[in-house]
């Protein structure tokens, strides 16, 4: 009776005070949906972090110029964070950055430090979750007087990747690193060597070059001899193969420097004799639409390696299937005896290579009893991993088929086999 | 605290009307709280009072403060306290039983610690939109009366932050 009461009453009863009632609490849910507390969100993720790493300290890594910026420069700081098994790890990407001045020196989220134009020093500070570390950076205007490389290698092997390059400026008040700073880098022999916009030297064959920096009008020069270091040179894949067309292959190379082999794939010149047949781009080669034959060479400090025959054929198509079973097949379909439940018959995809595939199992493969010839049936297992698998309990003959259809390529094949139980 | 005075001012205007009527829930909640890869399993004491605005909607207020701590990874975690307010819909009643779901807002402060030190780490408010599914079995054979319920909720998944809370809770409607 309550609960009759209760109904009744209440649908009777005021009831645009409970829409009201109702609006208002969902308007007052969707404004508040919003809230979110993105920093008390970051504060517990790097609480955990740290304490699932066991970080126990950080420390602010200088870029090349250390901690003295020529005015108007930036530089890229980085950050380590010591375990408490005290290995360190890179944490530049989990502190954040400030600066206690910005007009002196300014941070962004990366640790890249940006100096302002007038002297004078601004404390850097990094957090990660309540561990803090700080470092005075100062800012200085003395003017750049001269150049000069540090430490130069005076001789390095010929097709050598990334030997770093360093420069000292020389200041009024000091003499820092300014390799970051520098303009522009020049080798006076292409085909001997480069250096990238970082400084890195990059080696081909052997030879001396002058390799220039420069900055702000001035420049340093340094002669660098390389040496015929390479014995031999050799590439991989180092036997013929075939490759379709519009496929691609990965090659590698290897040189030989007193009987140690280093990778020089990315300084090799990789070439193919047809390039109607096949390209190069790096170390990549790739099959043109054209069938034929390339030989491909790779060189590098004046070597050559020994050359690999590259076929460049058709992509291989499906021709038919066929069933097997024991040293039996659907061509011709048979029949073949059996007396022993179960068997396990097999399909395989035939390509027009000559190759085939077995794909007894295959999502694309339907196996099925197609008739009863004469007796009694046989079963056939069209599921999973037991597909092709054939049951029998009484003598008679049972034609299987078994249908392969993958549409997404317009192939459709199918294939019979009679199965004589005696 | 301003939604909180507008809750209690909607609250009292309904309870105001004669013969609505009103109910108040203990819940026992344990609360899955997961902060990047790291869960917490806390727990908490609930009480929640609420007035229907029609047959088969209410609305509630609750209030919850921590009575289980955790730990994980050298971490210890607490909840200070919380509180909430939303709207309540159910469905009729069969055989006693009926279920229910819950849409509102809900405020949590959480307190993350150095378990070997004690040093608080972060002390933050987590609120927003809250959301969650109940069955409640009557126990009494009329409306009034107790009943028993257990209900889901997701307080706040943001940031790498989950908070959510299943409980069992024993309710006295008037």
């Amino acid at each position: 009776m309550r609960s009759n009461y209760r109904s009744n009453y209440r649908f009777s009863y005021r009831p645009k005070f409970s829409l009201i009632s109702c609006l208002a609490v969902l308007l007052s849910v969707v404004l508040l949906a919003s809230c979110r507390n993105e920093d008390g969100e970051q504060a517990f993720v790097d609480a955990v972090e740290i304490a699932e790493l066991g970080v126990v300290s950080l420390q602010i890594n200088s870029g090349p110029q250390g901690l003295t910026l020529e005015a108007g420069t930036s530089s890229l700081f980085t950050v380590s964070a010591t375990l408490e098994d005290s290995s360190t790890i890179d944490a530049s990407a989990e502190v954040q950055w400030s600066s206690d001045d910005s007009s002196v020196v300014s941070v962004d989220a990366n640790g890249l430090l940006t100096a302002g134009a007038t002297d004078g020093a601004a404390v850097i500070s990094v957090r990660w979750g309540d561990i803090v570390a700080s470092e005075s950076v100062a800012v200085s205007t003395a003017a750049l007087s001269a150049l000069s490389f540090s430490n130069p290698p005076l001789s390095v092997s010929e097709c050598l990747p990334g030997t770093q390059l360093s420069v000292a400026g020389v200041y009024t008040d000091r003499t820092s690193d300014i390799t970051e700073l520098v303009s522009s880098w020049t080798s006076s022999d292409s085909s001997l060597a480069s250096v990238t916009s970082s400084g890195a030297l990059n080696t081909f064959n052997s030879g001396a070059v002058d390799v220039t920096a420069s900055y702000r009008g001035l420049s340093a020069t340094q002669n660098i001899t390389i040496n015929d270091s390479l014995s031999a040179l050799s590439i991989t894949p180092s036997t013929d193969f075939d490759l379709e067309v519009g496929a691609t292959q990965v090659f590698s190379a290897e040189g030989t420097e007193n009987l140690v082999s280093r990778d020089v794939s990315s300084l090799a010149s990789f070439s193919s004799s047809d390039t109607s047949v096949l390209t190069f781009g790096g170390a990549t080669a790739t099959a043109t639409s054209n069938t034929g034959n390339a030989v491909v060479t790779a060189s590098c400090g004046g070597l050559s390696s020994s050359a690999v025959s590259v076929s460049v054929v058709l992509e291989a198509e499906p021709t038919s299937v066929i069933v097997r079973y024991n040293g039996s097949s659907s061509d011709p379909a048979g029949p073949f005896s059996v007396s022993d439940s179960p068997i396990q018959l097999n399909v395989f995809l035939r390509l027009s290579n000559g190759s085939e595939t077995d794909i007894t199992t295959s999502d694309f493969v339907d196996w099925s009893v197609s008739s009863t010839i004469s007796g009694t049936a046989a079963t056939v297992n069209n599921n999973g991993s037991s597909k092709g698998e054939v049951r029998f309990v009484a003598v008679g003959r049972t034609e299987i088929n078994v249908v392969y259809d993958d549409s997404d390529n317009s192939d459709y094949f199918e294939a019979s086999i009679d199965v004589l139980v005696e | 605290m301003k939604l909180a005075i507008f809750f209690v001012c909607i609250l009292t205007s309904v309870l105001a009307k004669a013969e609505q009527t009103a109910y108040v829930e203990l819940a026992a909640n344990a609360m899955p709280q997961k902060v990047g890869e790291e869960r917490f399993h806390l727990g908490a004491a609930e009480v929640r009072v609420g007035a229907y605005v029609h047959s088969l909607i209410a609305i509630e207020l609750m209030g919850s403060v921590g009575v289980m701590d955790d730990s994980s990874v050298g971490l210890e975690q607490t909840l200070n306290n919380g509180y909430g307010a939303g709207l309540r819909f159910e469905s009729p009643s069969r055989d006693g039983t009926k279920a229910f779901i819950v849409l509102g807002y809900s405020s949590h402060n959480l307190e993350l610690m150095r378990e070997s030190s004690g040093a608080t780490l972060a002390d933050e408010r987590f609120e927003g939109f809250a959301y969650g599914v109940g069955l409640e079995q009557r126990l009494t054979g009329d409306d009034a009366g107790l009943f028993v319920n257990i209900r889901g909720q997701r307080h706040y998944s943001s940031g790498g932050i989950d908070i959510d809370s299943v409980g069992v809770a024993l309710r006295y409607a008037f």
